[in-house]
């Protein structure tokens, strides 16, 4: 018995041999193999690079330019490809990469790939064409938007918003429900590319996201149109201020918060509205929206934001609160004598991160009058919750010995109480 | 009596046959998965879209949470190359764990601290909070000073005071990479699952060369013990994990660097201070409580972003982490395990954790037992020193094989180690590691699992490094 397992644990053992010493020549071989290719590539870019800045610079045609088409997978090739995209990074020679491109075959080529089986192959081709900005190749990416792989989807949507022409938009927001509703590509992703239209793009999405039935479209679309801060949006946002859709009202605020600085109240007090929203983060939108809008009437939802109960929102009405209102010290003061202690803590928070609390303590230089009482008053409050430090501070280093002079009672007042 | 011990030695050698062949066969078809996948991943990276992301306001903001404790010596550098991430929007929260040297003062006096107030929302509970540290000049860096008690309550800490939707940890004397960030979240971002948590790579910093907290030079350390676990995290991280990613089924991402989806580690309760491997443990909750909620999700890892660490360059210390880390995958296989071959968890229940179980957990164990029984089997005339010479042997090549073709796999797919030099000092020690080296490692593994067995479950305080890299000597 031990004869035959021996036998085997021979032929094993020859066997595990042979393969480590091909894993071991392997290794070596793709070490030597890279250092070549990329010797033999970065000689080429170097030469390539500089004749081709030479000969547009002297002004000539794409045409005369044909020669360098090389074989594909040539090592030249590679490198002219490496080269033409360098181009298309340098302002003053854009044109002629994307033109060139064209002409050397890489576009044909890489348009073939897209009929290849492998997805990695054709996802690979389409983020290429993509790069090379080749507006001849919107037709035949779209297709591609159908395809039911998910690893193709995104990339093709990229390629397509990095062409940019309306035809590529128009095919994306075709289909942009069906790609969410296949759950084939993630928000995010979508949004980012759709970023990459511009500006440009903003009455396609309007027009796209008026006509989309699901949310999640639509609240894309908002989303996108809130980066981009399109002032020409805004009629789209406040239609969906009403939706059922707790995200697609969120966006449509957040839209509203980028780009609606010139509103007339009457609107403002729409989004005002939100404030009382059962969503927290709909009322976490509209509580910023209202800081950028200043809108002084909202005066008093935003103070009772103060004491929600989702610490988000209660620092962007705290936020919106130092940002709109002459009246935020009484408000804060009202808040800081309430009981509940989280309300208090996000206040005394955002006073100090808005700086607001140098105004309190620039306050304190003419002794007398409500808006020295009411800035004494918080300050003591702060201090009593632990957030003197500003005070502590100014104490140690503040210009005006008034001031000092004050704040050193409220400490003394703080440590006897 | 006598006849007893034969029998009992015949079995027990029949059963190390079958045990050593069935573990090479996971090893080999988790060599395969992962030489097929990591193979396309790298296809796949020409056409990511990581680069627009950096730009891009769409991509989520994230929290690097970096808990230290006494790490004066390195925590500038590990400040610095977070700060110096390509990320569009992200805050760096250190957590001074109540350190007793001058880490606290080194970070103030460096980026120019002040003593700030902050609402502290206790969510995930911790130990009192003794101050908030910021500065106007570096408006994304926090530090918070609190209570010395332990990494996963400082985790815990720097949870409640992150504001992102995401969190990354990252441990004290590590470096990232200038990209790593993004490309851990660019897969998190393109899921159309839920990417509840995301690993990177950890690589030895030992022998980098480093300039203003970023690694400028890539070079092998002089110190043996170094070397073997560069190979050996190569092997871990390039297969390895690769493999059971595969199949949705890690369980061990590493805490010096992975990210985190903030909503669903709160929900899970965040990290738990009595576990020695808090890491390995929230990754296993977070398994069994998305599978529980019957929700879509994923737990992936990229062998692509690179957090550089520094490794232990003693053996007393080596031992120490590794026994820890034994101790905790121990401890987590322990506490889950109602879910093991439980129908209700599908292939985690089925595959994952006897994975874990059957094969990490009880391979050193075994393994040192095989050595026993081979002696006994000797002894008893069972065995000819041939057959045993040829096992060894055996055992010994696939070692071997297994680390070449990591070596390989590197060179095949990252090819960080640029020298030729690099290249021949890799595949030297992937042979030479397999001649005491990973014995030793058995052996430790086995001592972590006497000590679970006698009640010593406590964290051993590992020192790592042995030099401080060359790079940070000069800052």
């Amino acid at each position: 018995m031990f004869a035959d397992l021996d036998r085997i644990l021979l032929v094993s053992l020859a066997f595990l041999l042979l393969v480590i010493l091909t894993v071991l020549g392997a290794t070596i071989y793709r070490r030597a193999a890279a250092l070549r290719r990329y010797r033999i590539l970065d000689r080429n870019r170097e030469r390539y690079g500089k004749r081709f800045r030479e000969l547009i610079d002297e002004g000539k045609s794409v045409e005369e330019l044909s020669a360098f088409a090389f074989p594909s997978h040539s090592a030249e090739w590679h490198a002219v490809e490496h080269v033409l995209f360098g181009l298309l990074a340098d302002r003053g020679y854009e044109s002629a990469g994307v033109a060139l491109f064209d002409k050397l075959g890489y576009r044909s080529y890489y348009e073939r790939k897209l009929e290849n089986r492998n997805i990695i192959v054709k996802s690979s081709a389409a983020e290429k064409l993509g790069r090379m900005r080749c507006e001849a190749s919107t037709g035949k990416l779209v297709p591609l938007l159908d395809e039911r792989n998910g690893e193709i989807a995104p990339v093709t949507v990229r390629a397509l918003s990095k062409i940019g022409t309306r035809e590529a938009l128009e095919a994306v927001l075709d289909r942009l429900p069906d790609l969410y509703s296949r759950s084939f590509v993630s928000r995010k992703s979508i949004e980012s590319s759709l970023r990459n239209f511009g500006p440009a793009a903003v009455p396609d999405l309007v027009r796209y996201g008026d006509q989309y039935v699901d949310p999640v479209s639509r609240a894309s679309v908002l989303e996108v149109l809130g980066v981009l801060g399109a002032p020409e949006a805004l009629p789209f946002a406040f239609r969906n201020l009403g939706d059922g859709d707790s995200d697609v009202r969120a966006k449509a605020l957040k839209l509203i918060g980028a780009a609606g600085g010139g509103l007339p109240p009457g609107e403002k007090d729409k989004v005002a509205a939100l404030l009382d929203d059962p969503v927290w983060f709909v009322r976490l939108q509209a509580a910023k929206a209202l800081g950028t809008l200043r809108h002084g009437k909202a005066e008093p939802v935003l103070a009772k934001r103060l004491m929600d109960a989702n610490w988000q929102v209660r620092n962007a009405a705290a936020t919106a609160l130092v940002l709109t209102s002459d009246n935020a010290i009484g408000i804060f003061l009202d808040t800081l004598g309430a009981s509940d202690r989280y309300a208090k803590e996000s206040v005394c928070e955002e006073i100090q991160k808005t700086d607001f609390v140098y105004r309190l303590i620039d306050n304190l230089v003419s002794p007398g009058g409500e808006t020295y009482g009411k800035s004494r008053e918080i300050l003591k409050i702060m201090a009593s919750l632990g957030y003197g430090t500003p005070l502590r501070e100014y104490l140690e280093s503040g210009a005006d010995d008034r001031v000092r002079r004050e704040l050193t009672l409220i400490v003394q007042e703080r440590a006897a109480s | 009596m006598r006849a007893f011990a034969v029998s009992l030695v015949i079995g027990f050698n029949y059963f190390i046959l079958f045990y050593y062949g069935f573990v090479n066969l996971i090893y080999t078809a988790l060599l395969l998965v992962s030489t097929v996948v990591i193979l396309r991943y790298i296809r796949k990276i020409r056409y990511s879209p990581f680069k627009d992301f950096i730009t891009s306001p769409e991509t989520p903001p994230v929290s690097i949470l970096v808990p230290a404790y006494n790490e004066e010596r390195v925590i500038v550098r590990t400040v610095g190359s977070t700060l110096a991430v390509n990320y569009p929007f992200f805050e760096v929260v250190v957590i001074n764990d109540g350190s007793t040297d001058a880490t606290l003062d080194t970070l103030i006096r460096t980026f120019h601290l002040r003593k700030v107030d902050r609402a502290y929302r206790n969510v995930l509970k911790t130990t009192p909070i003794r101050g908030f540290y910021y500065s106007p000049d570096v408006p994304n860096l926090l530090v918070v000073d609190k209570e010395n008690s332990g990494k996963a309550d400082s985790l815990n800490c720097g949870i409640n005071v992150s504001r992102s939707p995401y969190f990354c940890t990252v441990d004290a004397d590590s470096v990232l990479e200038d990209n790593a960030l993004i490309k851990l979240m660019t897969p998190t971002v393109e899921s159309p699952v839920p990417v509840v948590a995301c690993g990177g790579v950890i690589r030895a910093l030992n022998g980098i060369h480093m300039e203003d907290g970023a690694v400028r030079r890539i070079d092998l350390p002089r110190s043996s013990l170094a070397m073997f676990q560069i190979v050996e995290y190569l092997r871990a991280f390039l297969f390895g994990r690769v493999g059971l990613d595969a199949m949705n089924g890690i369980l061990i991402l590493s805490g010096a660097f992975s990210l985190f989806r903030k909503e669903s580690v709160v929900e899970a309760g965040g990290y738990r201070p009595k576990n020695v491997t808090e890491d390995m443990e929230l990754i296993t909750r977070l398994h069994r409580r998305a599978i529980e909620g019957k929700a879509p999700y994923a737990i992936k890892f990229i062998s692509d972003p690179v957090c550089w660490t520094e490794v232990p360059e003693s053996l007393k210390m080596l031992g120490r982490q590794r026994r820890r880390w034994h101790l905790g995958l121990m401890q987590s296989i322990v506490q889950n395990r109602s879910a093991l071959f439980n129908p209700r968890y599908g292939k985690f229940g089925w595959v994952v954790l006897p994975y874990y179980l059957f094969i990490e957990l009880l391979s050193p164990v075994v393994e040192l037992i095989g050595y026993v029984a081979v002696v006994l089997s000797y002894l008893f005339g069972l065995l000819s020193v041939e057959f045993m010479l040829l096992f060894f042997a055996l055992a010994v090549l696939y070692g071997i094989f297994l680390s070449t073709a990591s070596v390989f796999l590197e060179e095949v797919t990252y090819r960080r180690y640029p020298r030729w030099s690099h290249l021949f000092r890799l595949l030297f020690y992937g042979v030479i590691e397999n001649f005491g080296y990973r014995q030793i490692n058995s052996f430790w593994r086995c001592q972590a699992f006497l000590k679970y067995l006698v009640g010593m479950r406590k964290w051993e305080y590992v020192e790592k490094g042995k030099n401080v890299p060359r790079g940070a000597r000069r800052s």
